[in-house]
């Protein structure tokens, strides 16, 4: 999914008790641009952290490789909880099965 | 003429043969990589499957229907877009459908057979099982719970599975300050996404 889309339920996610935090191949400089694309294209303002892992070092942790692309993230969304226990997770890949802002909320409100 | 039948026969076969050897010659130029072989170890999932809870109730249908739960066996959250397929006693596929809020139905089953549930779902266990036939104007209840595979029984690239605990990681962010998991830990949750990057 976008970081620009997700932007729009930034708030909702915040109310219902989660940070939102996103991980990306890209560096600060990289994640800077994106930012700045994203509020020219899209006029939104990213407030949520892109975190750099040029490394991949969260990416192989969390199994996030993209198998066709291995340099970068395949997309795929968790909610961890209080004590860090992976309590859903949405792989993007899914034909036909695109996550969306609001999806996120109301499995956080379902935990 | 029937001998010569064969012969063109062997030949096109080993025509055929020769330009699969070529071809696969043609692709071992590139990086060779090693896959691990994971084909002879069955996944075993972390915890042991669990029977699941059947109950019967009366209906107002002049059939059978056969209603279910899908649920995580560790998290007891409900499955949604999981495959559940209903099976009749002659092995023939009556119906395949997937989940929705982690809820199943199939109406209009028919009554006095024994029935055969598989329910099926990326990263658990697929469970299969069967039903005692029921008569008509009833309703059979089940509690399906899915056990989540090991993580490093996923495919490459599927993630982790639901409920186990989430690698720590601290990186920066886009100002070059460090964020990790841990500084959420016993105060907020963590709503993780991997992106592409790049735009």
């Amino acid at each position: 999914m976008q970081l620009g889309e997700l932007q729009q339920d930034y708030a909702a996610i915040q109310a219902a008790g989660a940070e939102l935090l996103a991980i990306s191949t890209d560096n600060a400089a990289q994640a800077k641009k994106a930012i700045e694309d994203v509020k020219r294209l899209a006029g939104v303002e990213i407030e949520f952290p892109l975190l750099g892992d040029p490394e991949l070092k969260a990416i192989n942790a969390y199994n996030a490789k993209d198998p066709l692309n291995p340099r970068i993230a395949r997309p795929m969304t968790y909610i961890i909880d209080e004590s860090g226990v992976i309590r859903w997770k949405f792989l993007d890949v899914r034909v036909g099965n695109r996550l969306k802002g609001d999806r996120i909320v109301a499995e956080l409100k379902s935990l | 003429m029937a001998i010569r039948g064969e012969l063109t026969k062997i030949q096109v076969l080993m025509a055929l043969g020769a330009i699969l050897i070529l071809c696969l010659g043609c692709g071992s130029d590139e990086e060779s990589i090693v896959e691990p072989d994971t084909s002879t170890d069955e996944p075993d999932p972390v915890v042991p499957t669990v029977s699941p809870e059947v109950e019967v109730e009366k209906n107002e249908e002049e059939s059978v229907t056969v209603r279910g739960l899908v649920l995580d066996q560790i998290t007891k959250n409900s499955l949604i877009d999981v495959r559940v397929q209903l099976t009749d006693e002659a092995g023939v596929v009556v119906e395949t459908l997937t989940t929705a809020s982690g809820v199943f139905e199939f109406k209009e089953v028919a009554a006095d057979q024994r029935l055969t549930i598989t329910v099926d779902f990326d990263e658990y266990k697929e469970q299969e099982f069967t039903v005692d036939p029921v008569s008509v104007g009833e309703t059979v209840k089940l509690e399906v719970e899915l056990a989540p595979l090991k993580p490093e029984q996923l495919p490459e690239g599927d993630g982790l599975t639901v409920g186990v605990k989430a690698p720590d990681f601290n990186l920066p962010d886009s100002n070059g300050e460090m964020i990790a998991l841990a500084d959420y830990a016993g105060k907020q949750k963590v709503v993780l996404v991997f992106d592409r990057g790049g735009w």
